[in-house]
């Protein structure tokens, strides 16, 4: 249903306040807390119903529901206009390059080679302004340097929105780079790279992996693999990276950027570092407690039995690294399995299903929470990397990868001092 | 038993293929299934979902298994074995006494808006099911299930309607399940009976791998 049916159904009086309705029913008969993180779900109800019974558009009624949302204070609750044709705006063409905020900056931290930015703008330049919109107001009122992820999210939310666009739709871009000089950009936006991922009512997704062999400080051999989305397609590259660095001196996982994806694949990629069905953490639902355990993959692609990698595994992370991430980087690093490089994540983690609404707008919702094995609760809050390297500039602009680095210079100690051991897993032991 | 034709119509035929249609409505998924059955237990069920890929299980009469994108392939072992071992049961309509306790009309209640007995079905492990048969027409119209599954034990209510008649037996060719707030339908379209080939069961090479 497009937005023009959407109009015509609330005009048909389908009812805003049904529409509303189904949205507040959804969560009240399945949030994993039946106190609504101490909300009065019933009082929100009695409170905005009227407002949605006003809405005229659709956009109005979202921003009601939104509303309802948001008075639960978690991630994971949000309206998906019906169809690409409904999004309050196209944001499907990008600049080919991403960012991250630090507390002051927006800071290229990658470029795709392929796309519309290469050649033309560099890690470790800062972005100050998009289309004669400078980063610092598209950022007022919204906390970067608050220590909420949500906030953080949100801010960097804000800047996508700008930075992304229509395909083929061009924007201006001000950056200045380490010397202080401005540069101002004329980019058209393009398709991301990658292989598009679509999963029922979800998003469409792209895709992106790549694996590569990188030597440490002492010239050991670590395999570095990154994804960008927890999608089916991956557990394949996964177990084929694997097969290929079985006998690697550490494994690097890089999922700074991801920010999520399918909650169950955690039990299949982990299980490529853990010989015992070891459990990562568990999502408790309001009827239920379900367990993510590691399925441990003692077969190669070809078929034939392997041993799962028993080396140093590091994870990268930063702030844009969420939900699925999040439960696997802080399961790992609960039972000692990983250690975590990088920023605080998103603190996204609620697993959310979607659901469609009466007028073709898909709700998502969180029926569960995730707590890791070691009993710590990872919404709001992220995974705390365990060697702390914030972004910054001037490495950046040097071509260099300082989380990256850690993780190398830890791996070279950890193969020197523990040779494929076997580590006690329970939580709080290990590495 | 009379409901779907009587004993002699399911002991007649020793296997089965079913296909039809997989759908999560509410999230949009959509794909294919294929269930392959055979007496005494065997059993083999591949749902493919565009986007996710093909979730495959299977039993053949000592191994238990599933392979799907998301985890990997996984041999079951203890309850989860069991569990699928007797629901693997191609004469499951049947209620071989010896795989229970008691079987029990326990009450007479509403199923789905129909009118139903309510059949409390003790396994000699102590699982406890509950069926639900039509009062009008005897027919399974439903179950309510617990069962282990790798995320840990679920509870599953199963709906089963537009039954049709295939070789003489009466099967159900849609079946609801709803699990953890979502709903599964599968609508099955046709089902031949006998002639599946005995190989058919034998798990795949990442599962062999395992076992080895």
């Amino acid at each position: 249903m497009n937005q023009i049916l959407v109009a015509l159904a609330l005009a048909a009086g389908l009812a805003a306040g049904s529409i509303f309705d189904a949205a507040w029913i959804i969560v009240r008969d399945t949030h994993f807390d039946p106190t609504f993180n101490g909300v009065n779900w019933d009082q929100v109800r009695a409170e905005l119903r009227p407002r949605a019974e006003a809405a005229r558009t659709p956009e109005a009624l979202r921003a009601v529901i939104e509303a309802m949302l948001a008075r639960l204070g978690q991630s994971h609750f949000a309206v998906v206009p019906a169809a690409a044709g409904g999004e309050v705006a196209d944001l499907s063409g990008s600049p080919g390059f991403e960012f991250r905020l630090t507390d002051r900056e927006a800071i290229v931290v990658t470029v795709d080679p392929t796309g519309p930015a290469a050649g033309l703008v560099r890690p470790g330049w800062s972005m100050a302004a998009i289309d004669g919109v400078s980063v610092e107001t598209i950022l007022e009122g919204v906390g970067v340097q608050s220590a909420s992820p949500m906030a953080r999210f949100e801010a960097w939310r804000r800047v996508t929105a700008r930075a992304r666009g229509p395909v083929g739709a061009s924007a201006t871009m001000t950056f200045s780079d380490d010397a202080g000089g401005d540069h101002r950009i004329a980019i058209r936006r393009e398709p991301e790279s990658g292989q598009r991922v679509q999963v029922g009512n979800l998003p469409t997704l792209t895709l992106r992996t790549s694996v590569r062999a990188v030597p440490t400080p002492s010239g050991r051999t670590a395999g570095v693999i990154h994804f960008n989305v927890w999608m089916a397609p991956v557990d394949g590259f996964v177990q084929a990276a694997m097969d290929r660095f079985r006998d690697a001196t550490g494994i690097v996982l890089d999922l700074r950027g991801n920010p999520g994806g399918l909650a169950l694949m955690v039990m299949g990629i982990s299980g490529h570092f853990l010989d015992e069905p070891v459990l990562l953490g568990r999502m408790k639902t309001r009827e239920t407690e379900l367990r993510l355990n590691a399925n441990p993959r003692r077969v190669s692609a070809a078929g034939t039995p392997v041993k799962p990698y028993s080396g140093p595994v590091a994870i990268l992370v930063d702030d844009m690294t969420g939900s699925a991430s999040e439960c696997f980087a802080g399961g790992m690093q609960a039972i000692g399995r990983a250690r975590v490089f990088g920023t605080r994540t998103m603190g996204q983690a609620l697993p959310a299903i979607f659901s469609r609404l009466p007028n073709g707008d898909r709700l998502v919702h969180a029926f569960g929470d995730f707590v890791t094995a070691a009993g710590v609760r990872l919404e709001g809050r992220g995974v705390l990397p365990d060697v702390e390297v914030p972004i910054a500039r001037k490495p950046l602009m040097e071509g260099r990868d300082p989380a990256l680095e850690a993780a190398l210079r830890w791996i070279d100690g950890a193969a020197s001092a523990t040779p494929r051991l076997h580590r006690d897993l329970r939580p709080g032991r290990g590495l | 038993m009379r409901a779907i034709g009587g004993r002699e119509a399911v002991l007649r035929h020793a296997s089965l293929r079913a296909v039809g249609t997989f759908a999560m409505p509410a999230q949009g998924i959509a794909g294919t299934v294929e269930r392959v059955a055979a007496r005494p237990d065997r059993f083999r069920e591949k749902v493919s979902m565009s986007g996710v890929g093909d979730m495959q299980l299977g039993f053949d009469g000592s191994i238990g298994w599933m392979v799907t994108p998301m985890t990997g392939p996984m041999v079951l072992t203890g309850k989860q074995l069991e569990q699928l071992r007797r629901d693997a049961e191609f004469d499951a309509a049947l209620h071989n006494p010896a795989g229970y306790t008691s079987l029990e009309i326990v009450d007479r209640v509403e199923f789905e808006g129909r009118p139903a007995y309510k059949l409390r079905a003790l396994r000699t492990n102590g699982d406890e099911d509950f069926e639900f048969y039509d009062v009008d027409n005897g027919l399974l119209i439903g179950s309510i299930v617990t069962r282990e599954s790798p995320l840990g034990t679920m509870n599953a209510t199963n709906v089963m309607s537009d039954y049709r008649a295939f070789n003489g037996v009466q099967l159900p060719t849609r079946q609801v399940q709803r699990v953890l707030g979502t709903e599964q339908v599968v609508t099955i379209t046709s089902v031949e009976f006998g002639g599946v080939d005995p190989a058919t069961f034998a798990p795949p090479a990442s599962i062999l791998a395992l076992v080895k």
